[in-house]
């Protein structure tokens, strides 16, 4: 295999850290987002 | 006057314990995934099996819980019923999200193409859309007991997508194969040890998280509530004021 074959067969191996990031983004995102509005409520409503 | 004893599952200790204990079995996953060795077939790539499968997982558990909870309102008529079944819904959709992106970018390399309208890939489309549509009829109807109503209906109704959904791959031709656990051991990514652990690692950690972000939006949607129903209260006595 050349180089420029085995640089082919492995461009797509962004596509993992693109799913893990978007894991990372979206469920952490929520997470937060929850957490902030739990503080929120707990502020307006002793 | 006396408070009311607080169970187990009251107790405030218990909703931090869950983030934490979710964050460190994720982070363990991640830990298990990028050591693992690369697939012969698909190379690094087998490395989105233990996040795209288990969030397909809990999508299915989210929507199934939003169906039992639906339910158990419709019968008992009970709110916390309610605000556990939307909170579910809710949280179901990230996860179907999740699942959707991280099937299209499996699905370009190995497939030729981000997206294909197969029956799995459409009813997960339609699965999306009927939950994001269930929450958006809870934000126009004012009424809560209407809402909780409508909600919990919509709910049971809706969950009829999750076994059409898993048995889509055996009732039509699809491009999308068969659940990973029914693929030969010798063709599957989960015959890779590393894969393996990471699978079962984010399985527990998804669930876990589950039960966190569940725990966290019910206790969210009491707090809303209470705050909905001084508003209504607060309503009703400036209308006995003005007659």
């Amino acid at each position: 295999m050349n180089p420029a074959e085995i640089a082919a067969a492995h461009k797509w191996d962004i596509f993992v850290y693109w799913s893990y990031g978007a894991a990372v983004l979206l469920l952490g995102g929520y997470a937060f987002y929850l957490i902030r509005l739990m503080r929120q409520l707990k502020k307006d409503t002793p | 006057m006396q408070s009311k004893p607080k169970s187990f599952f009251d107790a405030s200790w218990i909703t931090p314990a869950l983030g934490f204990s979710s964050l460190l079995i994720v982070v363990l996953t991640f830990v298990f995934t990028f050591t693992a060795q690369p697939d012969v077939q698909q190379g690094f790539l087998t490395r989105i099996l233990p996040l795209h499968v288990p969030a397909s997982w809990l999508a299915y558990l989210s929507f199934g819980m939003t169906a039992v909870y639906g339910l158990a309102y419709l019968i008992t008529r009970r709110n916390h019923f309610d605000r556990l079944s939307a909170s579910s819904a809710e949280i179901g959709v990230v996860f179907i999200v999740l699942s959707l992106f991280t099937g299209a970018l499996w699905g370009r390399p190995t497939w030729g193409t981000y997206w294909q309208w197969d029956a799995r890939m459409t009813t997960t489309l339609l699965m999306f859309m009927v939950y994001v549509g269930m929450l958006m009829v809870r934000g126009i109807i004012d009424d809560p007991a209407r809402r909780a109503r409508v909600s919990a209906v919509i709910g049971v109704v809706a969950s009829v997508g999750v076994p059409i959904n898993y048995m889509s791959v055996y009732w039509w031709n699809t491009l999308h194969q068969t659940p990973s656990l029914s693929v030969a051991a010798k063709h599957s990514s989960l015959a890779n040890p590393g894969i393996l652990i990471a699978f079962l690692l984010s399985l527990l950690g998804f669930t876990v998280l589950y039960i966190y972000l569940l725990r966290l939006r019910g206790q969210i949607a009491l707090r809303v509530s209470d705050l909905e129903s001084e508003e209504i209260e607060m309503q009703l006595g400036s209308m006995k004021v003005a007659q």
